[in-house]
């Protein structure tokens, strides 16, 4: 028999600071660091073989946007006669896969664990801590950055000014009160609350806004002309609501698609129906109405709008194509930016790889239209998007100082065993 | 800072899971040298598809269609007047009227998407440009006077006040409201000037003209369905010719009506000369007499008169059912081709609450050989 007596007895504290320690000991794990970056291998390639069937904003939010990710398995697909279409091919099995949110948390928890682990700080290894910084820095800044970061566009004709740009995947519906000449006041609802049979109240609009359809992309056409089969009426009775008809479609996926979203919603103030209204991303005019109380207002779908505190006009826009082809060689912006600061405004060339940067904003010349007299300006606004600058300095510095500490300790014992061969 | 890691994600995975987007209200400043709808609440449909959110550069897909509310409006350009370039704000026509060289008056065309924040709003603009005080609607109402022109409405103004320099100023003004894009006519000035020019400048507004194809309506903004089904087709222009019918003089070739034009003919008077006949519903009964007459003058080289002498330059003449008002002058100058004066031949009449035009235009002496069968074509009308 065994006498257990002489052994201390297990306490709470005790306990608590073993788990903590085996919790400490999985999560700085070198097999889990192995497995994350793995995985990380993984999910990046299904995300980018998946682009076939999704489009690039569609991967995003699926593979790395999200804490869970999946990847659809897919059969059948192709030509159908009997439909004189091609069809896409349908999932038919489902894989979960952690998401970019999951793999990047437990990457830079497996990173500070391990520090607290096993790294212990000392000058010979200060490059090692540099460059962890540095990739510890980058993971939150990308955090930061599908956080924080906005994409628009500005769309500019030759010789137009705007001080707004648009989002072009992310639309609201607007209701505008232009009842003050110097001042308009916009409420704004995102299309994510634009879902059939929601009632939108604000303390701003005098009157409830009754969601009565939302099709998250449809094309219009006018009613006249001959009918083509998927056409639908569409269930408004004010301005152009009776006059056209929608068609439904499946969201865009690809980048050289994008959804037209339209809505048809029924306006009330108190007793007084307003009838209902259509508004669409196909209409690129507002509709006007005048509530009870005598103000006017403006109505439409429009990407979620962002104003600047400064104004572009674009002067004029260049496109040089490579002689005797049509190959793009060059293509460039001519602006004026004005500000309340600066009125008579100051002349800016905008292309290729020459963004401008302007209070907070990067505009980046995208792309081009209507026979090259429209220019459409990527407007960037990344708050953190001097993080992965400050993350491959540090990164650069720390492989430097690690490799010079590496080096000089190299050589140190080179010249201890001459020194030694010499006696 | 691993257990701050730790609960920075869990809070960041529930913020996730549960965000509901909430509606942003914000307020935009209307930038005061500019209408509203060029920097603010209306984006300007730069090209239909671009404004639908298309990011495509590929030229074929790229629609054609409207750059700026796809409406174009024709007009005459009397002689004498200096066109200038346009300029952003000035984007559909720029002139400048006869006048001493140092106070030419200026006319400037402008169109814009949709109401360009407000008739009553641009109108007090326009007052506050000559230190006058802004109206209420009522009041400002009072003082517009509203015509029609090729089925269009024209709302007319006339405001005499001081140009920022202290000088006199005054502005002619006249907008057109199309349901998604606003046009506005402005001639400024001298007043002394102005009396001259008003004339000139009514006979030119009498000349505007909706483009055939030109679309009206909301609707006309919509950019094509592309990709799917068939494109939505034109609606049916403003102006739209009403049906009439009538007995067709011998020698006379019937066109199909279109614009503005109830019915139109061409009379083959040999020689490549031509003698054009329309007839046109102009608008509220009476409008304008005395415009037309200084129209017509102008066109054939004439100097306007004032309102009385050309009114009383009409025959009165029963016609049929009509209380016709006759005019028929030929030019002084040999303007057909060079080698031969011109004439017009026009009846003014008055039926259903509008006025109708039946004009003839050609060659003097050919205009005057079809006085009769312009009678007896005028007698057969039966209007709507």
């Amino acid at each position: 028999m065994t006498d257990t007596t002489d052994q201390p007895p297990a306490t709470p504290h005790r306990r608590t600071s073993s788990a903590l320690k085996l919790a400490l000991s999985a999560l700085s794990s070198l097999r889990l660091t192995v497995f994350l970056l793995g995985a990380s291998m993984v999910v990046v390639f299904l995300a980018t073989i998946d682009q076939v069937h999704l489009g690039i904003h569609e991967v995003i939010d699926i593979y790395f946007h999200r804490f869970i990710a999946y990847y659809d398995l897919r059969k059948g697909g192709g030509f159908d006669e009997s439909v004189g279409a091609i069809l896409p091919p349908t999932p038919f099995f489902r894989i979960w896969l952690p998401g970019g949110y999951t793999l990047g948390t437990l990457l830079l928890v497996n990173l500070i664990a391990a520090h607290t682990v096993r790294f212990k700080m000392s000058w010979r290894k200060s490059g090692i801590f540099l460059i962890h910084a540095g990739i510890v820095l980058l993971l939150i800044g990308e955090l930061f950055t599908g956080l924080l970061a906005r994409e628009s566009q500005m769309t500019l004709d030759e010789g137009q000014t705007l001080n707004f740009s648009e989002d072009p995947l992310e639309a609201e519906l607007a209701f505008v009160d232009v009842s003050n000449p110097g001042l308009e006041r916009h409420i704004a609802i995102p299309e994510s609350r634009l879902r059939p049979g929601a009632v939108i109240a604000h303390p701003e609009l005098p009157f409830r806004v009754e969601v009565v359809d939302f099709r998250a992309n449809a094309r219009l056409r006018t009613k006249e002309g001959p009918a083509g089969e998927g056409w639908l009426d569409v269930p408004a009775n004010q301005d152009l609501g009776p006059r056209v008809q929608w068609f439904p479609m499946a969201p865009a996926r690809t980048l050289d698609d994008v959804s037209l979203p339209a809505v048809v919603v029924r306006l009330r103030d108190g007793g007084r129906d307003f009838g209902s209204w259509l508004a669409s991303r196909q209409i690129p005019v507002s509709q006007a109405f005048t509530t009870s109380d005598g103000r006017s207002w403006r109505l439409a779908l429009r990407g979620r709008r962002s104003y600047k505190d400064f104004s572009i006009t674009l002067n004029e826009f260049q496109h040089e194509r490579y002689p005797g082809t049509n190959i793009p060689k060059d293509f460039s912006s001519f602006i004026t930016l004005t500000s309340p600061e600066d009125r008579k405004g100051r002349d800016i060339r905008i292309w290729m790889n020459h963004p401008l940067r302007h209070e907070g904003y990067t505009f980046y010349q995208h792309q081009f239209a209507n026979d090259d007299t429209t220019s459409i300006l990527l407007v960037v606004n990344n708050p953190s998007w001097l993080i992965p600058y400050i993350s491959c300095v540090a990164v650069f510095l720390g492989l430097g100082v690690q490799f010079g500490i590496g080096l000089f300790s190299h050589l140190g014992r080179r010249r201890k065993k001459a020194a030694a061969a010499v006696t | 800072m691993l257990s701050a890691t730790c609960v920075g994600m869990a809070a960041l995975f529930v913020a996730s899971c549960s965000q509901e987007e909430s509606i942003r209200v914000f307020e935009v400043v209307v930038p005061e040298a500019s209408p509203r709808d060029l920097m603010s609440e209306a984006a300007p449909p730069a090209s239909a598809v671009a404004a639908a959110g298309s990011v495509v550069a590929d030229q074929d897909r790229v629609s054609d269609g409207p750059s700026q509310g796809g409406r174009q409006i024709r007009w005459e350009t009397p002689d004498g007047w200096q066109t200038r370039p346009l300029t952003q704000f000035i984007n559909r026509g720029y002139y400048l009227l006869p006048g001493p060289p140092e106070a030419r008056p200026e006319l400037t065309i402008s169109a814009y998407p949709g109401a360009a924040g407000g008739l009553d709003a641009n109108l007090n603009r326009w007052r506050g440009q000559l230190g006058l005080e802004p109206l209420d609607s009522e009041a400002l109402a009072a003082e517009l006077e509203t015509i029609e022109v090729s089925g269009m409405e024209l709302v007319l103004c006339d405001f005499t006040g001081n140009a920022p320099d202290g000088s006199p100023s005054r502005t002619l003004g006249a907008v057109i409201e199309f349901p998604d894009e606003t046009w506005f006519f402005k001639l400024t000035g001298n007043p002394d000037v102005l009396t001259v020019s008003h004339p000139t400048f009514g006979a030119f507004l009498r000349t505007l003209e909706l483009e055939e194809g030109g679309e009206s309506g909301t609707a006309a903004a919509l950019p094509p369905a592309y990709g799917q089904g068939t494109p939505p087709p034109a609606q049916p222009a403003i102006g739209e010719a009403p049906s009439v019918s009538y007995q067709v003089p011998q020698g006379w070739s019937e066109s199909p009506a279109s614009g503005m034009r109830a019915a139109s003919f061409q009379i083959d008077a040999g020689d490549n000369f031509e003698v054009d006949v329309s007839l046109v519903r102009l608008g509220g009964a009476g409008a304008g007499d005395a415009m037309n007459v200084n129209l017509w003058r102008e066109q054939l080289g004439l100097a306007t008169v004032s309102d009385e002498q050309a009114t009383a330059a009409l025959d009165l003449l029963e016609v049929g059912p009509f209380q016709a008002r006759i005019f028929d002058q030929a030019s002084d100058d040999p303007i057909i081709q060079g080698t031969r004066r011109a004439r017009i031949l026009a009846a003014l009449f008055d039926h259903g609450g509008t006025t109708w035009v039946l004009r003839a235009r050609g060659a003097d002496e050919h205009v005057a050989a079809e006085r009769e069968r312009f009678l007896s074509f005028l007698e057969s009308l039966e209007l709507p």
